[in-house]
């Protein structure tokens, strides 16, 4: 299940958001996009995950072709992405927001929510033992119960990779896991992304914490203004003098 | 005294099955919805129309829910491409549509004359015994449509609708699609509110257009936010606080006869937007509840 | 029927749509620079020319005194409101304002109505003879009122171009984060804002109770075709509100002797949903999400 984005290009208001982007995520890979603000890697993700279209390029995942494709079907295939700024359901518990996200449940139709039955039972069991085992790999037993919107920002963070878990994905869009979170967290999240990946899941993410992402990823991609400026490994991008140029005042 | 009580309560069933449905709008699915008393009365006018025709009650009352539903379908639509302040003006615009047709219509509706004489179930029976059993008729449809409502919000679908009232666009990065499950649930409250509509219709025996003006839709939308969004509990509670505004206003009357009925009423309604703008500004989340959540 | 017929309904069609517009304009701009839309807008009207009755009933038949009471009243009120309510709902959702707004227009109507009782007003204005250029008849109050609708309009979009107070209200109007850091105090522009749409509102209701009658229903009347009309023209444009109300204007007059009486009425709301269900976003507005 590899992800290849080939020449996508995008146009906002007169401005080349996106321009000539190429890039491969392998399947099972574990790849970073770094870049300054303003350099497109949002825009790429919505394009991506089916929020935004594209305007020349494609998109290919799974050997299908994306483009045209609405947010869902994209993740019915497997790739699924998480928000920079976490979205859990406010007033749901977080149970509830992990049984949310289980794919194809005959309960979430009408006909399945009144006659589904046994079956429906049946799966309501499997995807709460699911849960349960995602709230401890995730240490979140503490406030299983409590609704999402008491949650602090690095719980938010954990139930939003959980829920993504839940989704059952082949490959995760990973935008700014570690934006926000104490050392500790960064590292836990770092374990369980690693884990994850060696479990066969493929990530792309994007991540202005350069030296966190440099110990997770093997390969980088570095984005300004639209364009891929450069690609290879962590140390090879970071000392890219363009890469460089357009990190002025950043911190390297 | 007893008739007086059987009185109250019937009202009070009706419009709850309105809070209730309103409720299962927004508060559960989150759709911005002014346009409540449109299935009000397009039930109302239905089950009043098709019963002074001859037809049976349950075919008054099974029209009335269906064609209310349908008439939620192409709103429903609208729903889901219109931004939520958009979409409060337009549902709105519906409910005055309908009311405008209503009114037309004279063919069909007898338009500002209204509607004499509605049959009334049970009728019967007699004066004293009519009325209670028309009570155990309404709480019998409110009680199953507590049950629906309840079983809806407790499955899978339940929770994948108020999902999506906090963050629709998750549940379509999730692989989830909004749309279908919002226009069933608007479809499922219209039709709660058509019934609601036909009961009123039997009960009062006498509708005019005039009965079906948006400012039943904000009586709704106060029972709702004074009993606590988004909880069935709530919605009942904040029906009754609204029958006793009703009520406690006549009862005033009657303490003072020197207010004239159309004055009671200005007092009455004055009540309801000053409570509406108190309850926005302090107790958003209902009486019991202490201001947390916008 | 003769084109005359058609030129009166049209005529007419101004007029009203010039009225329609000030309240439409009334509501643009709080729906641009406060972001919700504001369901009082009507029963603004209706105090202010409740105002203008209370001076002629206090014995001065002079327009321009009642009308400056109106004005005062309005912008008085509409600041009131702000202050005491809307800017406590500032950072709060659409909905909480547009609920407020709601409660506050059934609390206005029917305090109304308790002190001043819901029986019709009139203002006494000279009676004139219509003018008949062409055989088209002209009501010279008419021009007069659509004169002063028209001023209104015209100072509105004056005071929002061409001053810096109304480039500030733009400015929160385009991005509130935006404008707090360029400096500008939103509070002060608020402020400012709400004692335009007090002006606005009052001197629509004013003009629509000189040409009509003056009862506390009627600026709630005015206050779905001037929704439609802020929709129709788009949030982010003050003037697609006021030529979307000018173009509803005449279109209702003009499908009278089509539509007849009451469904001329639901013709602003069938354009409004109809226009809508093909562009979500209004005839010139922005594209924006649901939620």
């Amino acid at each position: 299940m590899s992800l290849e984005i080939n020449r996508v290009g995008k146009w906002l208001g007169g401005i080349r958001v996106l321009d000539d982007v190429t890039m491969r995520v392998p399947d099972h890979g574990l790849i970073g996009l770094i870049g300054p603000n303003g350099a497109g890697k949002s825009t790429l993700f919505a394009v991506i995950s089916g929020f935004e279209p594209a305007d020349s390029g494609d998109i290919r995942f799974a050997d299908r072709v994306l483009n045209g494709l609405p947010p869902q079907p994209r993740a019915h295939l497997g790739l699924i992405r998480t928000f920079q700024v976490p979205r859990p359901f406010t007033r749901l518990s977080v149970r509830e927001n992990l049984a949310a996200a289980a794919p194809r449940q005959s309960g979430e139709t009408l006909r399945g929510a009144f006659f589904g039955g046994a079956a429906s039972r049946a799966e309501q069991a499997a995807i709460r033992e699911r849960s349960e085992q995602l709230i401890a790999f995730l240490n979140l037993g503490a406030v299983k119960d409590s609704p999402a919107r008491d949650l602090s920002g690095g719980q938010r963070k954990l139930l939003e990779f959980g829920r993504v878990l839940m989704a059952e994905p082949k490959m995760i869009l990973l935008d700014e896991p570690f934006a926000g979170v104490n050392p500790v967290l960064q590292q836990t999240i770092s374990d369980c992304i690693s884990t994850l990946n060696q479990r066969g899941v493929g990530f792309l993410i994007v991540e202005h914490n350069l030296a966190a992402l440099s110990r997770l990823v093997g390969h980088l991609y570095a984005m300004d203004r639209g364009r891929i400026l450069a690609e290879g490994t962590p140390d090879q991008v970071l000392a890219d003098p363009a890469v460089r140029e357009a990190y002025t005042g950043g911190a390297l | 005294m007893l008739a007086y009580l059987v009185a109250v309560a019937i009202i009070f069933g009706i419009y709850a099955l309105l809070t209730l449905s309103l409720d299962l709008h927004y508060g559960f699915t989150g759709l911005i919805n002014f346009g409540h008393v449109g299935f009000f009365a397009i039930g109302a006018y239905t089950s009043a129309i098709a019963t002074l025709n001859g037809l049976p009650y349950i075919a008054g009352f099974t029209a009335a829910a269906a064609l209310a539903a349908l008439a939620a379908w192409p709103l429903g639509l609208l729903a889901l491409r219109l931004r939520e302040d958009y979409l409060a003006i337009v549902t709105l615009a519906f409910s005055e549509i309908v009311r405008v047709i209503v009114t037309a219509e004279k063919w069909l509706t007898r338009g500002t004359q209204g509607l004499p004489d509605i049959p009334r179930p049970f009728a019967s029976l007699g004066s004293g015994y009519a009325e209670i059993a028309y009570l155990g008729l309404v709480a019998i449809i409110v009680l199953a449509a507590v049950l629906l409502i309840r079983h809806l919000i407790k499955s899978p679908f339940g929770r994948l609708i108020q999902a999506i009232r906090d963050d629709e666009v998750t549940v379509t990065a999730l692989g989830k699609d909004p749309a279908g499950a919002k226009i069933r649930i608007f479809m499922i409250g219209a039709a709660i509110a058509g019934v609601a509509g036909a009961l009123y219709a039997h009960y009062i025996t006498y509708i005019v257009p005039d009965q079906f003006t948006p400012l039943v839709t904000f009586y709704v939308w106060m029972a709702m936010i004074l009993g606590g969004v988004g909880r069935i509990s709530g919605a009942l509670l904040g029906t009754a606080i609204l029958i006793s505004i009703f009520e406690g206003s006549r009862m005033l009357r009657d303490l003072f006869p020197g207010i004239l009925q159309v004055e009671m009423a200005n007092l009455r309604l004055a009540l309801v937007g000053l409570l509406l703008v108190m309850f926005v500004l302090y107790r958003p989340n209902g009486l019991l509840a202490s201001r947390s959540d916008p | 029927m003769g084109v005359a017929y058609y030129a009166a309904l049209a005529i007419n069609g101004v007029v009203e749509g010039l009225i329609i517009g000030l309240a439409a304009l009334a509501i643009n701009l709080v729906f641009a620079v406060a972001r919700f839309p504001n369901a009082a807008t009507g029963d603004l009207m209706t105090v202010g020319a409740y105002a203008g009755i209370a001076v002629q009933q206090a014995g001065s038949r002079n327009l321009w005194l009642q009308g400056l009471a109106a004005v005062g009243t309005g912008m008085a009120l509409s600041v009131a409101l702000y202050i005491v309510i809307f800017r406590a709902l500032r950072g709060r959702s659409m909905l909480s304002s547009l609920l407020a707004s709601i409660g506050l227009a059934i609390l206005l109507r029917s305090l109304l109505t308790l002190f001043v009782g819901p029986d019709q007003y009139v203002f006494r204005i000279p009676m004139a003879r219509p003018w008949r250029p062409m055989g088209i008849p002209i009501q010279p109050n008419d021009l007069w009122l659509a004169g002063i609708a028209f001023a209104a309009v015209a100072a509105s979009f004056i005071v929002l171009y061409l001053t810096p107070i109304g480039r500030q209200m733009r400015a929160v109007a385009d991005s509130l984060t935006l404008a707090r850091t360029s400096g500008i105090r939103v509070d002060r522009v608020l402020v400012a804002l709400w004692l335009m749409v007090g002006v606005v509102t009052a001197v629509a209701g004013m003009v629509l109770g000189i040409r009509t009658v003056v009862t506390p229903e009627l600026g709630w009347n005015m206050l779905l075709p001037a929704f439609a009309a802020a929709v129709l023209g788009g949030v982010g444009s003050p003037v697609g509100a006021v030529v979307a109300a000018i173009v509803l204007g005449v279109a209702q007059e003009l499908s009278t002797p089509f539509l007849g009486f009451t469904y001329k009425i639901a013709l602003a709301f069938a354009v409004l949903v109809a226009i809508l269900a093909v562009r979500p976003s209004g005839l010139f507005g922005r594209a924006e999400r649901v939620r």
